[in-house]
């Protein structure tokens, strides 16, 4: 027992380095920096490389790492937050997550997928105590921490430029007036979180032993929910945050076992999300409550198709398959399952201006739900199909209710929470979703004793589905609530003002994507007529967000063409998965950057 | 020679023009009142002295020095300060710290030890409370510590942006008569937007107004006082019978 609470403090203290450097940012610039987890991940495998491969000793590998990650931190400040520190703060929270999935998948090909035992510079277990074992590494842990905390809090209460840091976060304007320089305090506060993160990296593997890229990166979300706990912007809540979720993980899984690891933490970040969005120890203020759209991304008017331009397109688009082929066919259903989960996204990322972070969370309801009700139940392949829309939408929009009071960071989280635990659940719900082996022999689509088995009879299925996904959304657009949608989006108080329950809205919108998604989910689920809990990853989520954001925010007509060129083209052109990704986030911070209106929209004015 | 002058600047935001080409002059060692409705350019032509907003054309001078094209930091570090509006004091920091952010463009420690102790003998209130997180304190204490910090910078000029908003009337006198002092005892030039157009005009030498960007009048405070534009305007007086209400 004592051992699992040493061990849960062990494992709190990475992830208070993770956690005190993404408040740390999120104090100054208000941004949270999803990036912040990554570059923990590529301080470990640098610190593999460092130690392991170079065979330099541990001391200055410490030094090299937060050497290295300080560069990463500032490189990623200056590409991703700073040119965008006047935009809304959607902006940087999109460019901080592409930051984050570029990170990611340059660290998988320069260090490999493969696991990667970690090098033991420090004894592990020499020290015996009281019937406790320790090793100089858990010391050697426990007391860098100790002085980093320490020496953090006396520069940030003592030292010229770590008050200014404090007053930028109390007040960007004010400390400007002051004379302290805004872009120096942001790159010094990157600076110092990478440094935290990037060593955090590092003891990581030493506890672990063995890292791959994505099992370190992985861990540096854990920061998240411990920053969250902590109250995000608070430092000492962070430690707190930190350790509290360290011994807490320790003691989930001494008493369930492994397994549940994702789902208990991830849980726990949803419920204080959705409970107490400012942390244990945060102060309520510091929740925003700004829309966080605006007039940035998605501005501009779509671009009008007319009546004889959606007869071609609609034309040629059953045409295609017919002309081009089964494979071409089977890329196609890919591009309509992705835009069906896109379209929808128009109203609540353009419309209302909240972002999911979690969309394979209603993709996985739908897909488990219509799966199970067709093999388990033997229900027909319609009634499944709608079951599973509206499993998706009514799971998650209950779980997220809550959340919906409050904007941004705090909606895209808990989203991404939401992801996490419905994953994980499924993963562990052995009894019913048969856990990681998944459900086989899922029947294919079916209408009046018609199976559609041929590649071609699935996209033309999933064709017909998107067209009505296209011309609802565009209904909802161009009707009153579509009307009252924008209102919430373009000015929450200015409506709240006006007698319209701003979180009912934006809880509306989530739903209607969730159906969708759920939709998405059950065709997907037909016509691989197999599914596990791998299929739904967060990759999934990200890329169902850049298709929106590449099409632009406003335009439904744009999802359609976003999910031909990122699920299309690379498949056409048969891209490697890791490269996509990277090419995603590259794409994603492009995009941002330079036509934040997206491909299918022209500029307001 | 004038302290700062102000040469035919020009700022837009976007497409929407703030300032068209305005003159302003000050002397050292004046009190300047700068006068005008919402959105006529007050508060961006304060922005501009401090070079928190860059004009399109037109040049600063200050102190002999075009410093147009400088930076904020520079300019604080020259002797140009800022009490910003609604005081914008740190509130979860102390008000040491608040008073130590002020000298934030200082380097010399010995320099700043004695500014901390000058604000701690002319505000003693700040003294007995140098510990005390900023933000729970009343809104005149947070005004005079808005001055002292300000003051910690060592300046010659210091720009006030609305120093009464949100004070009770007796506390407008106070922060008024402290106007006076600090230009009295030690000096200091002091541009001023007000809301409270004839209680400023009463402590100010001189003062300008603005309307729509545009610079319209400018004269002694008392010339000012009686003008019946600047009456109707701004005194809430009316022209017709010339009484005060």
């Amino acid at each position: 027992m004592l051992d699992t609470i040493i061990s849960g403090l062990v494992h709190g203290n990475v992830y208070a380095l993770v956690a005190v450097g993404i408040s740390l940012i999120f104090g100054v610039t208000n941004v949270v920096n999803f990036a912040q987890g990554s570059i923990m991940g590529f301080g470990a495998m640098l610190g593999w490389w460092y130690i392991g491969v170079l065979g330099w000793p541990w001391w200055l590998s410490l030094v090299a790492v937060g050497v290295s990650a300080a560069v990463i931190g500032w490189l990623v400040n200056l590409t991703t937050v700073r040119p965008l520190i006047k935009a809304p703060p959607i902006a940087a929270l999109l460019t901080t997550f592409a930051a984050s999935m570029v990170l990611d998948n340059f660290s998988q090909m320069v260090f490999s997928t493969e696991t990667r035992a970690y090098p033991e510079p420090l004894p592990t277990d020499n020290i015996q105590l009281a019937g406790l074992s320790l090793g100089t590494s858990d010391l050697v842990t426990f007391g860098f921490t100790l002085v980093t905390m320490l020496a953090l809090g006396a520069y940030l209460r003592f030292g010229r430029d770590g008050r200014a840091i404090r007053a930028s976060a109390a007040d960007p304007d004010a400390a400007q007036q002051m004379g302290v320089e805004v872009r120096r305090v942001q790159n010094l506060s990157f600076i110092l979180a990478s440094v935290l993160g990037g060593i955090g990296g590092v003891f990581f593997g030493m506890y672990s032993g063995i890292v791959t890229p994505t099992s370190a990166s992985f861990t540096g979300t854990v920061g998240f929910v411990a920053a969250a706990l902590g109250g995000l912007g608070s430092i000492s809540g962070a430690v707190a945050g930190g350790l509290l979720i360290g011994l807490l993980e320790a003691l989930g899984i001494y008493q369930f076992g492994g397994g549940f690891r994702d789902v208990f933490i991830f849980g726990l970040f949803l419920v204080v999300l959705l409970v107490r969005p400012h942390g244990l120890f945060g102060s309520r203020r510091t929740v925003t409550t700004e829309p966080m759209t605006g007039t940035f991304l998605g501005a501009g008017r779509s671009i009008p198709i007319g009546k004889w331009g959606w007869a071609g397109l609609g034309a040629s688009a059953i045409g295609l398959p017919f002309v081009a082929g089964p494979v071409v066919a089977s890329a196609g259903s890919q591009v309509a399952i992705y835009a069906i989960m896109a379209i929808p996204m128009v109203l609540l990322a353009g419309s209302v201006g909240q972002v999911s972070l979690g969309q394979a969370a209603p993709v996985a309801i739908g897909a488990y739900a219509s799966a199970l009700l067709t093999t388990e139940l033997d229900l027909p392949f319609a009634m499944g199909l709608l079951a599973g829309g509206a499993a998706a939408m009514v799971i998650s929009t209950l779980i997220t209710l809550p959340i919906w009071r409050l904007n941004g960071h705090y909606v895209s989280m808990a989203t991404m929470a939401l992801a996490y635990v419905v994953v994980g659940v499924i993963l562990n719900w052995e009894p019913v979703t048969n856990g990681a082996y998944g459900i086989a022999g899922i029947p294919a689509p079916q209408f009046f004793g018609t199976v559609l088995i041929t590649p071609v009879q699935h996209y033309l299925l999933d064709l017909v589905i998107v067209m009505l996904v296209l011309w609802v959304v565009l209904r909802i657009q161009h009707s009153h609530l579509g009307t009252v949608l924008a209102g919430v989006g373009s000015d929450e108080t200015a409506s709240r003002c006006l007698g319209i329950h701003t979180r009912d809205y934006k809880a509306l919108a989530y739903a209607v994507c969730s159906f969708c998604a759920g939709v998405a989910g059950a065709l997907l689920a037909h016509q691989y007529n197999y599914i596990d809990p791998t299929v739904f990853t967060i990759q999934m989520s990200i890329l169902v967000l850049t298709i929106v954001v590449l099409g632009g925010l406003n335009s439904p007509f744009g999802a359609v063409i976003g999910a031909v060129v990122l699920v299309g083209l690379p498949e056409a052109l048969r891209i490697a998965n890791d490269v996509r990704i990277l090419a995603y986030g590259v794409i994603m911070i492009v995009m941002i950057r330079f036509r934040p209106q997206g491909l299918w929209m022209r500029r307001a004015s | 020679m004038s302290l700062i002058e102000l040469n035919q600047i020009k700022v837009s935001y976007g497409m929407v023009k703030a300032l068209n080409g305005i003159d302003l002059m000050m002397n050292s060692g004046e009190i300047v009142c700068l006068l005008g409705g919402n959105a006529s350019g007050k508060s961006t032509t304060m922005k501009t002295i401090l070079g928190l907003v860059h004009p399109t054309s037109g040049a600063i001078r200050w102190d002999g020095h075009e410093i147009t094209t400088w930076p904020t930091p520079r300019r604080i570090a020259s002797g140009i300060a800022s009490v910003p509006e609604a005081r914008r004091i740190f509130g979860p920091m102390t008000v040491e710290e608040n008073l130590l952010i002020g000298a934030y463009t200082c380097r010399d420690r010995h320099l700043i030890r004695q500014r901390l102790a000058e604000q701690y003998d002319r505000f003693p209130r700040l003294a007995e409370r140098r510990t005390q997180t900023a933000g729970t304190m009343s809104g005149g204490e947070q005004q005079m510590l808005a001055f002292a910090r300000a003051l910690m910078s060592g300046p010659r000029l210091i720009c006030m942006d609305e120093p009464t908003m949100g004070l009770s009337p007796k506390l407008v006198d106070e922060v008024l008569a402290s106007i006076a002092d600090l230009n009295r005892d030690l000096g200091i030039t002091i541009l001023m937007v007000e809301q409270q157009a004839e209680l400023a005009l009463s402590i100010a030498h001189r003062g300008y107004v603005l309307a729509t960007g545009d610079m319209v009048l400018s004269g002694e405070a008392a010339e000012l006082l009686d003008n019946p534009r600047v009456q109707e305007a701004y005194l809430g007086r009316t022209i017709a019978n010339g009484e005060t209400e």
